[in-house]
């Protein structure tokens, strides 16, 4: 379904991104991990055409998207949520689902956005100000904003940054049972639970460069990984 | 009432014009400080249109915003990509560059032995069309009154609407917007368009009231009181730049101890203001209680 | 050619008092990260204290200079404060938007304090010009020109060489990072004010003793003239100040020559109008711009 050839991303003289190849196929839950600064956060902007890869292409059903601009990427089905957080602050809950469907092909309804609303827990918060709700609320306002807009992929930057291991649970939780079921989603982490608990498929990056990539059991174990980002520090004690 | 207050009243209707197409794009997050020039190009046109080929006031008002807006939409196709203040300092070079021009555009014809039209820095004389149509200065006043209620009334409209809530989307964060699916240029331009058709509309009634007008009314400091009640009335609600409006000439001109003193009152109180309020007296946040308040006590009556 | 070439110098000559107002603007810009609109008016309420006591007390000329740089730098100080300090720094469109608002203010300030529209002033030396093989100078343009070289250099030792250049260059990289370090981002801003009010005063003391009067229509115009020729040269950039300066200097010149004088300022919109739709980073600040875009990765 989503398929990466040789994408590279150079900003100035860094590469953010060397020569990665990347498949997504249907219904698959993929994760991504890696070190900070390993080209995760690039590499969603560049499938959600922030901006364009300095080489390479990016295809999307088929479709080559790498040179297409933001909002028709959004339109052909692809959502993403935020690693630092953004809701509009001067709208209501629901105007804020009700803003995530006016560019979207999606036709949900009054009574979805409520189910949206019930499945991350924020119904009794409908009518609040986005901008006034904390911080886990918001996080819980991007998943639903993406429960609306029936994306074919999801793209979630650490859904679970700054979250208490009981809501890291939930929202594992909730990724298995609501967002997952029938469309493809990448996840990007570092909460290996999360990780573990979602992904059948673990993909991971370093320094631009993907390291390893496969079922998620074998990924974890192997030497490499260990050495470059889950650490030995377990290992010592 | 006497002469003094239709005048002054008359002009709180015009400028909220002004007002109202800066308020517009404040909406999409972007400042302009050129509003003013669509609010000269609207005068200068409906004038022509009026004064020189003997349109009737509505077609000449329609030609001002049309003109108006397409000037405004094509530089803001040029300078809405780039954002912030490149686009706020674009816009106040487009505008002092269209009121240089003024001063050196002339077009005239001989109508009844005497030149009329634009004559540079002599500024376009003998806009006649209330004299010669037996308009009263109050009737006019009302004319100034009923568009601009209309023009408010579309724009809360708009504001309810999908349009609306896009221009919301693309000020609170255009990024997020872009994310889901909403061509930002696009509707930046728009919005830009509609602007300058509101400072036309807004300038064609200021040349038939004056019945003369000379490049430097439109000089900066037209643009920026019009910014500065925007933003002091609040960007939540359409009728935020009345209130602008209405403080800094209803309020500070009727207070006649402030006269010669009126713009270190008004300076002050809007920075003072934008220190507590950056984003005006109804911004989102209030506007929202406020609508909230209103819920209640009409459900309340209703139950 | 003769003539084109007395334009370019008479272009340079003019264009030394835009490059020195456009060093205030992008000091200001590269500290702050925003625009000080009022920095024209500023420096015109300065000039008008200090004329207000060459009329009334008729006090030797470096005092005038003297009392300008003071009143210049209360002013400055005072839009710091009540603009720039007290706004939120997430807002920054609104600094922008309230250092408009305050320059309609000290425009009226000023016109309180000399009700008339033209007052003298006094030049610290008497006018010489003088001649270059075929071409004519004038020695105050010079001296304004020598100025903002040496102003240029100075205020690069001090960015660089000082702790309290360090100091605001760590508050304009990450103001918070900076508060962390137990940097006072707040004092640090004023005396970057203070720094830009006497560049400024200095400034604005030269191009009105090369004129010998002042009016209220002078901070208008040197915000104008300043800003066009920090947004040509390059937001933030000391060197793109007096380049952006001097070729604001020398096409006015030009079409001031060429197409007379109805077309002078049009000349110098049209060409940053078409700076900033072309290149908005100016010609030295395309560095900046860059910045940004890395900036932008972060999303």
């Amino acid at each position: 379904m989503l398929k990466l050839r040789e994408v590279c991303m150079r900003f100035g003289k860094t590469d953010a991104i060397r020569l990665l190849n990347l498949e997504v196929g249907d219904g698959e839950v993929v994760g991504l991990i890696g070190p900070n600064g390993s080209g995760k956060t690039t590499l969603v902007n560049l499938i959600s055409g922030v901006y364009p890869p300095t080489s390479g292409s990016i295809r999307f059903d088929g479709r080559e998207i790498s040179r297409l601009a933001a909002h028709k990427i959004a339109r052909l089905g692809i959502a993403r949520t935020f690693q630092n957080i953004r809701v509009y602050p001067g709208m209501t809950v629901r105007e804020n689902l009700q803003a995530a469907l006016t560019g979207s092909p999606s036709l949900s309804g009054r009574d979805e956005m409520d189910s949206a609303l019930r499945q991350v827990q924020l119904a009794d918060r409908a009518e609040h100000l986005a901008g006034e709700l904390p911080l886990p609320e918001r996080r819980r306002l991007e998943l639903a904003r993406v429960l609306v807009c029936h994306p074919r992929l999801v793209i979630l930057d650490e859904p679970a940054g700054g979250m208490t291991p009981a809501e890291t649970e939930d929202l594992a939780q909730l990724i298995k049972n609501k967002l997952a079921p029938g469309r493809a989603c990448l996840i990007i982490e570092h909460k290996m639970n999360l990780i573990t608990a979602t992904c059948r498929r673990l993909c991971v990056l370093h320094r631009g460069v993907k390291l390893a990539d496969g079922g998620t059991g074998r990924v974890l174990s192997d030497r490499r990984v260990i050495d470059c980002y889950i650490g030995t520090a377990a290992g010592k004690c | 009432m006497d002469a003094y207050h239709v005048t002054v009243l008359s002009n709180i209707g015009m400028i909220s014009l002004i007002a109202l197409s800066a308020y517009l794009l404040l909406v999409c997050g972007e400042i302009s400080f050129g509003q003013q020039a669509y609010f000269g190009i609207g005068a200068y046109i409906s004038g022509i249109a009026t004064a020189m080929w003997g349109w009737p006031l509505w077609s000449g008002m329609l030609a001002g915003g049309l003109i108006g807006a397409s000037a405004a939409a094509f530089v803001g196709a040029l300078t809405l990509r780039i954002n912030g203040f490149y686009f706020s300092i674009a816009t106040l070079a487009f505008a002092e560059m269209m009121r240089l021009l003024l001063y050196v555009f002339r077009y005239q014809v001989e109508i009844g032995g005497e030149l009329v039209g634009p004559d540079g820095e002599n500024g376009f004389h003998g806009i006649r069309w209330i004299f010669e149509n037996d308009i009263s200065t109050v009737e006019f006043m009302w004319i100034i009154y009923g568009v601009l209620a209309s023009v408010v009334a579309g724009m809360m409209f708009m504001e309810r609407s999908r349009l609306g809530r896009i221009f919301r989307m693309i000020g609170q964060d255009d990024m997020l917007a872009r994310m889901q699916g909403v061509n930002v240029l696009l509707y930046k331009v728009l919005a830009a368009l509609i602007a300058g058709f509101i400072a036309g509309v807004g300038g064609s009634l200021y040349a038939h009231s004056f019945t003369y007008i000379e490049p430097q009314f439109f000089n900066v400091m037209l643009g920026v009181h019009g910014l500065a009640y925007g933003l002091i009335g609040g960007l939540g609600v359409a009728f935020g730049p009345l209130v602008g409006v209405a403080i800094d000439i209803g309020f500070l001109e009727a207070i006649r101890w402030i006269q010669g003193y009126r713009m270190i009152a008004f300076g002050g109180l809007v920075a003072v203001m934008l220190i507590f309020w950056p984003r005006g007296i109804f911004d989102e946040k209030r506007w929202y209680s406020i609508r909230r308040c209103l819920r209640r006590m009409c459900g309340a009556e209703t139950s | 050619m003769t003539d084109f070439l007395q334009n370019c110098i008479d272009g340079v000559m003019i264009g030394s008092s835009y490059a020195l107002l456009a060093l205030g603007f992008t000091i200001i810009f590269g500290v702050m990260r925003r625009l000080n609109l009022s920095f024209g008016p500023t420096i015109m309420l300065g000039a008008f204290g200090g004329a207000w006591l060459y009329l009334h007390f008729n006090i030797n000329p470096w005092l005038v200079l003297l009392a300008c740089i003071v009143f210049t730098v209360a002013a400055g100080v005072y839009v710091e404060r009540l603009c720039f300090n007290a706004i939120k720094r997430n807002v920054a469109i609104t600094s922008m938007v309230s250092s408009f608002v305050i320059w309609m203010q000290l425009e009226e300030i000023a016109i309180h304090i000399l009700p008339d529209r033209t007052s003298p002033f006094p030049p610290l030396f008497a006018s010489l010009s003088f001649e270059a093989g075929p071409f004519y100078v004038r020695s105050e343009y010079l001296f304004m020109f020598a100025v903002a070289v040496a102003a240029v250099f100075a205020v690069e030792r001090i960015l660089h060489r000082t702790w309290f250049g360090l100091r605001l260059r760590a508050v304009a990289e990450d103001p918070r990072a900076a508060a962390y370090m137990g940097i006072n981002a707040g004092r640090v801003s004023v005396y970057a004010f203070v720094l830009v009010s006497v560049l400024g005063a200095v400034a604005g003391y030269l191009i009105l003793a090369a004129d010998q009067q002042v009016t209220p229509f002078f901070g208008l115009w040197a915000t104008f003239k300043g800003l066009i020729a920090m947004m040509l040269g390059g937001m933030g950039s000391l060197p793109g100040a007096i380049i952006g300066g001097l070729l604001l200097g020398v096409i006015e010149t030009q079409s001031l020559w060429y197409f007379g004088n109805e077309y002078k300022d049009l000349a110098a919109y049209l060409v940053l109008f078409l700076m900033l739709i072309a290149r908005p980073g100016g010609i030295m600040g395309q560095r900046l711009v860059e910045r940004r875009r890395l900036a932008f990765r972060r999303v």
